[in-house]
């Protein structure tokens, strides 16, 4: 396995632990926090809304814009 | 003179290490610049750094909050009237509406190359119409849910991971400029696939205005 293989591999994990927080978050009772749950947790101000608001126009920005 | 700078130095400190937000903006606005990306980018994350440093300084003691329906779950009861104009459209328009003026978007964008001024353009007005947006928006915000602080955790440590490991493969590359096979970051994978197809550059738009939705209906 080349270091690629294992770097990509790792990634592909935790994407995947990522999207089963979310699905398991998902479930009534469920002891982790859904995606929305999370994004109202984080935003709970006026700042830190401004902040995540920002960073997400920084990920388009980031990929895409000159 | 001295001193007055320490004193301010030290509130400046205090104020970062209680809101992490600002530490992680900052961190990554640097290590944007560093690797070579146009100064703008990591310009706009000192800005959002700054802006939630200047609103939590305006507001030591926390803003009022709204309760939430009950604890623990996501719904806070929200004045739609006491929201923005934008908000308010986003919040009050059919979901199948605002899905179809997604996928519509996405697919026009797609069609234009990256790092041009057509897709800059295309990124810079929802982006700017969301921050103008929430800008705007005086409402009070909901009050945190209840969540189980394991809970917390587990994501955290998820994404915290994601970022120590992307930190790794950008400072195993060569040089912070220069991308490596070896040590791909999330970026130098995506490249090819967002180069060479429209479809996937759609996608990864309209994956980015879902998230944004996401961000702007909480």
């Amino acid at each position: 396995m080349s270091s690629h293989d294992m770097v990509v591999a790792v990634y592909l994990l935790l994407g995947g632990c990522l999207v089963a927080l979310a699905l398991v978050g998902r479930r009534p009772g469920s002891p982790i926090p859904s995606v929305g749950t999370l994004v109202t947790w984080a935003t709970d101000t006026r700042a830190r809304r401004l902040g995540v608001v920002l960073a997400w126009a920084w990920l388009g920005v980031h990929f895409f814009a000159r | 003179v001295v001193t007055d700078v320490t004193v301010r130095l030290v509130a400046v400190a205090r104020r970062v290490a209680r809101e992490p937000l600002i530490l992680i903006l900052i961190t990554a606005g640097i290590f944007e610049i560093l690797s070579g990306d146009p100064i703008s980018h990591g310009v706009l994350l000192f800005l959002a750094a700054g802006l939630v440093a200047r609103e939590q300084a305006s507001r030591p003691s926390g803003e009022p909050c709204l309760p939430t329906e009950r604890p623990g779950t996501i719904a806070p009861i929200l004045d739609d009237a006491a929201l923005s104009g934008p908000l308010r459209l986003a919040r009050t328009m059919p979901w199948p509406v605002g899905l179809a003026i997604a996928v519509a978007y996405a697919a026009v964008v797609g069609g234009f190359a990256r790092f041009t001024w057509p897709m800059t353009a295309a990124i810079l007005v929802p982006g700017g119409l969301a921050l103008a947006a929430v800008w705007e928006d005086r409402s009070p915000r909901p009050r945190r849910p209840e969540v189980a602080r394991w809970g917390l955790a587990v994501w955290a440590a998820v994404l915290v991971a994601l970022g120590l490991w992307e930190l790794t493969q950008l400072l195993l590359q060569p040089s912070l400029t220069v991308n490596s096979y070896a040590h791909p970051t999330i970026s130098y994978l995506l490249d090819p696939l967002l180069n060479q197809h429209r479809i996937d550059r759609s996608v990864a738009i309209f994956a980015w205005l879902s998230l944004g939705w996401i961000v702007m209906d909480r």
